[in-house]
């Protein structure tokens, strides 16, 4: 049996009581929503939907800045990471712990200050007002368009696979599915979608594009807060759930000490006794004539007859701990005979490999987290963050340097409170749920479900879900205004020549904020396979393209125009050049890191080479202009 | 013009103590990099066989390598934040708005 298939809600089970709690959790942030969008109500529409006055408080800026931040990323990718790779994962995170400090204590202050010399609203509008440039604003525009799609994609896609997860076989929902999959089996584009994912695609996209296009920013920010709260307090729940049921931290680390990295391979299965024809779902466990188990890698369709059939793919358990903890979950009227297996190339067979760095790799001899990578991971995470737009964006709505000082600490703990607990829960996740490395992605909500049922609260798991769906949401609200802030504000209006009423610009914000979502939907239906790749390129290539010009553009007088243009595309180049090459050289999406660093730290460096280059080499700004924003 | 100089003045100030903060915010990352790498990069490595030691339940290189720098950097974040960060006048046009306004002249 399948252990993801416990989260299915059957009538009369407590996992219905999870999925009502869940629900409810989604009804209170529209009611948020709601009463959000009313209170922007005769406000000047454009500062009040993009920014919500520029007056946010303490608890308000600093869970929007954390909310956002934490996206699908730390609750679906991350999990996923540390469940495969184990303890090195606390390295390759670390930087983490600098990022309030960086992101808000480098920027905030000086981006909030020249946003309001400026009047600008968006990021390339900010950068478009400092240097008196329309070719700054609109290839700032562009780059944030075109990135921040990518991370719009992953949201989606983790959004929908925690929906997908939780709904499992409510009676509603699979008739829906049942009826979607007849009307769309045959359509271009969509029809490829599994039927299940797109219904919850749509759902999930309908949700958070209304709340979104109602309230604006102030929707969103208020939003963030509740999910901001959601977060923290699911993270400890969970935490405090997982380390009772493996007995404390310390036993979980002794008993991940002895696992060793599965297998790939083959497998011919073979029915026992009478039966009929099966389909064997993905993730089923089965067993070998001498006992080793090991999962279906896909969906496999056995025929009533006599004799080995297939070859299948299967995911191999390796080690006799695991083996004799997943005996029981095998299909016991199935043998298979492994034809074919392909150790890990990194780590294979090798007890402690999940406590130690590099740790292990299904496909590199060096394994995940060579040194140099680590250190390059330390820099990547400290300073994409302080680069993207969507953060940025943030630091313009705080009220004054009291609510930012205030903030600063109050997200360093935040911070604090959510990843360290997450390194925790899923190290000991391969401990409670072995076997999972083939659906790694949806480590975080069975999980939250196996946790709870194994504490006779299933009621729970609705909660313990609703972390990473805020966390998810309150990332889709922020990206879909910034990149409506874009096409509206910093395409439309700046290139427009007539006087556009107020009215004109909140049809339009709304409308573009909907196609947008919509835009998104037909993108994700046929995602990359892993979200965090996807995440990391699109946070990478943003924070390669923005965070050097930006931060120059706010502390060096001398920057020119000239060099921000060729510094945000020499940055956004390299980036793309280094994903190009990785796909080109393994075959899949993938980044290409030359002497094992990061592209974000080369794109980064080109950046800062052809800026300052360029600056000093260029005429000198307009005197005017520097006292504007920098004074005397 | 008066108004002018006051706040290009005061402008100026905030601008050189955000630099200086910036400073300090750079020398902080770096401190805490090189402690993170220093203490992971040597003590994450298990020989084959090796027994690994724990600390706090983690593996001891966690603990020293992430878990401690960690909480020693929320303790730098305190004290940045709540001490050494200065505040200062987000507006300088609204105020200067305002003073000319006071002694009637407008920017």
């Amino acid at each position: 049996m399948s252990i993801l298939p416990l989260l299915a809600s059957t009538p009369g089970t407590g996992s219905n009581s999870a999925l009502i709690c869940f629900l409810g959790y989604v009804g209170v942030v529209f009611v948020i929503a709601f009463l959000a969008g009313r209170a922007g109500k005769g406000k000047p529409f454009v500062g009040e939907y993009y920014l919500g006055g520029r007056n946010f408080g303490m608890w308000a800026f600093a869970l929007t800045y954390a909310a956002t931040l934490s996206s699908g990323g730390s609750f679906m990718g991350f999990p996923a990471l540390i469940y495969t790779h184990g303890w090195s994962l606390a390295w390759w995170i670390g930087g983490y712990m600098v990022v309030p400090l960086v992101a808000l204590g480098l920027f905030a202050k000086r981006i909030n200050q020249v946003g309001r010399i400026a009047g600008a609203i968006t990021i390339p509008e900010l950068l478009r007002k400092r240097f008196a440039s329309n070719q700054v604003g609109n290839v700032a525009t562009l780059l944030v368009l075109f990135f921040m799609f990518f991370y719009l994609l992953a949201q989606f896609k983790a959004g929908a696979e925690i929906m997908a997860t939780l709904f499992g076989d409510v009676p509603i929902y699979q008739k829906a599915v049942a009826a979607v999959e007849r009307t769309t089996g045959e359509w271009f584009w969509i029809g490829s979608a599994d039927a299940d994912y797109l219904v919850c695609l749509c759902c999930f996209a309908v949700a958070v594009v209304a709340y979104t296009a109602y309230g604006g920013f102030r929707a969103v920010v208020w939003t963030d807060v509740l999910q901001g709260l959601v977060m923290v307090v699911g993270v400890l729940i969970l935490l405090g759930l997982t380390l009772s049921q493996v007995g404390g931290l310390e036993g979980a680390t002794r008993q991940l000490a002895l696992q060793t990295p599965p297998e790939f391979g083959k497998a011919e299965l073979e029915l026992i006794g009478k039966s009929r024809d099966q389909t064997l779902a993905k993730g089923t466990f089965l067993a070998s004539g001498d006992g080793e188990v090991m999962r279906l890698s896909a969906t496999a369709i056995m025929e009533a007859k006599e004799g080995p059939q297939g070859p299948f793919d299967v995911l191999i358990i390796t080690g006799a701990e695991q083996q004799a903890q997943l005996s029981d979950k095998v299909e016991s009227k199935i043998v298979a005979h492994v034809t074919e297996r392909i150790p890990y190339a990194g780590g294979a067979g090798e007890k402690g490999v999940y406590l130690s760095a590099p740790g292990p790799h299904a496909t590199k001899p060096e394994g995940f987290l060579p040194i140099v990578l680590a250190l390059s991971f330390f820099g990547f995470w400290t300073f994409s963050g302080a680069g993207q737009p969507s953060y940025m964006v943030r630091q313009m709505a705080f009220r004054d340097t009291i609510v930012l000082r205030r903030s600063i600490l109050f997200v360093a703990i935040f911070f604090t409170l959510i990843y360290l607990p997450l390194i925790f829960i899923f190290t000991s996740a391969r401990i409670l749920l072995p076997g999972m490395e083939g659906e790694a992605d949806r480590i975080m909500p069975a999980m939250a479900t196996v946790v709870t049922s194994n504490a006779n609260i299933p009621w729970l798991a609705g909660i313990l879900v609703a972390a990473p769906f805020a966390a998810i949401m309150s990332s889709v609200d922020s990206f879909l205004l910034l990149v409506s802030s874009g096409v509206v504000r910093d395409i439309y209006q700046q290139n427009t020549k007539r006087k556009v009423s107020e009215k004109t610009i909140a049809r339009l914000s709304h409308w573009t904020t909907i196609s947008v979502g919509a835009l998104a939907v037909l993108c994700a239906l046929n995602p990359p396979e892993f979200l965090q790749t996807l995440i990391i390129f699109a946070s990478g290539g943003l924070g390669a393209s923005f965070l050097v010009p930006v931060i120059l553009a706010l502390y060096w007088k001398r920057m020119t125009s000239r060099a921000a243009v060729a510094g945000m595309m020499v940055g956004a180049v390299v980036m793309l050049g280094c994903y190009l090459k990785g796909w080109s050289e393994f075959g899949r999406f993938s980044s290409y890191n030359p002497l094992d660093i990061h592209p974000f730290i080369w794109a980064s460096l080109a950046n800062l080479l052809v800026v300052v280059r360029l600056s000093i080499s260029g005429r000198k700004p307009d005197r005017e202009l520097v006292e504007r924003y920098f004074g005397t | 013009m008066k108004g002018n100089e006051e706040r290009n003045r005061q402008l100026g100030e905030s601008f050189r103590q955000a630099r200086r903060e910036t400073v300090v915010i750079v020398l902080a990352w770096l401190a805490f990099l090189i402690w993170t790498g220093f203490v992971c990069g040597f003590g994450s490595q298990l020989k084959q066989g090796e027994e690994v030691v724990t600390a706090f339940g983690m593996p001891r290189w966690v603990f020293l390598g992430v878990v401690l720098p960690w909480l020693a950097a929320c303790g730098f974040t305190f004290w940045f934040s709540m001490f050494y960060m200065k505040d200062t006048d987000l507006d300088p046009d609204r105020e200067c708005e305002a003073n000319g306004e006071e002694d009637g002249q407008g920017r």
